[in-house]
């Protein structure tokens, strides 16, 4: 990444292999292994992926994207996010953000949704503000 | 007030991910109040290299919804909400704004209004303040008990 900083990550939902950045966003898959430690607690005997995972999950594919274009950003607002089916040990999460950055306004705008095979299992509209060089 | 042991007999969420330390008060016009400490040990920072900016190390605005909403859990049980053989599942959310952020030495505090409970869901609103100075609003939170999904 670029002059960004460092983010502390409960887990790191990035799979930079399976990375594709465009001009208007961004899509990646992540494989749920099942050592992710968040199962052991959420919930003991029944794993299920955290709802705020995949929001947290958004939150770095975004940060990936504008480090690209050499910008450091945080998250706002959540304007909504509904989740439509839970993810287990062993999905894999297909995660599409529609990015657009407007340097006039300071803002990034998403939209993401998630998927898992045919399910889509959650959808989000975001707002991130771009942050001065200065912090870094 | 309720220490985080007997949180643990409403809330089902465990380590590394029961994120509520106390609740101060829990109020039958359906309010409460709760803290969770920030502290480098949190399981969230075991990633952030020695040589990162302490700005690294705010806490995840993730966790902090995670954390708001675990704190309503005992709340909304009082209120009628049942989770007996069920788990909690985030339905929605909404409304929500950063305006700053927690780290290691913080407490979080959090202000829970529960504006909607059913037997089986309740909708949530209220803010997080540091030092009395807010740093999150929540607009809308929905969660739904279901049953485990392991029976289905």
């Amino acid at each position: 990444m670029s002059f960004c900083i460092d983010r502390a990550k409960p887990f790191r939902a990035l799979d930079l292999d399976t990375l594709n950045i465009s001009p208007d966003g961004a899509e990646w898959t992540l494989e749920l292994r099942e050592d992710e430690p968040v199962f052991k607690g959420h919930y003991p005997g029944n794993p299920i992926l955290p709802g705020i995972y995949q929001l947290e999950a958004i939150i770095q594919g975004v940060e990936a994207y504008c480090a690209k274009l050499n910008i450091d950003v945080r998250l706002h607002k959540v304007k909504s996010m509904r989740f439509l089916a839970p993810l287990v040990p062993l999905d894999i999460m297909k995660l599409a953000l529609k990015i657009d950055v407007d340097l006039f306004s300071e803002e990034v705008r998403v939209n993401a949704v998630i998927w898992c095979g045919a399910v889509k299992t959650a959808s989000a509209k975001l707002l991130f503000l771009i942050l001065k060089e200065e912090l870094c | 007030m309720l220490n985080h042991q007997d949180i643990k007999r409403f809330n089902p969420q465990r380590y590394p991910i029961a994120l509520v330390d106390r609740i101060l008060e829990c109020s039958p016009n359906r309010h409460a109040t709760a803290i969770k400490l920030v502290t480098a040990s949190d399981h969230c920072y075991a990633e952030v290299a020695d040589s990162a900016n302490f700005t690294a190390m705010a806490y995840p605005y993730s966790l902090m919804i995670e954390s708001f909403c675990q704190a309503a859990g005992p709340l909304a049980m009082q209120l009628g909400l049942t989770f007996a053989d069920q788990i909690m599942l985030f339905a929605s959310m909404g409304d929500i704004e950063f305006f700053g952020s927690a780290y290691p030495g913080d407490t979080m505090t959090h202000h829970i209004r529960v504006t909607k409970v059913m037997s089986d869901a309740v909708v949530a609103e209220g803010e997080i303040t540091v030092n009395g100075q807010p740093i999150a609003k929540f607009g809308q939170l929905m969660v739904v008990a279901r049953k485990s999904l392991k029976d289905e």
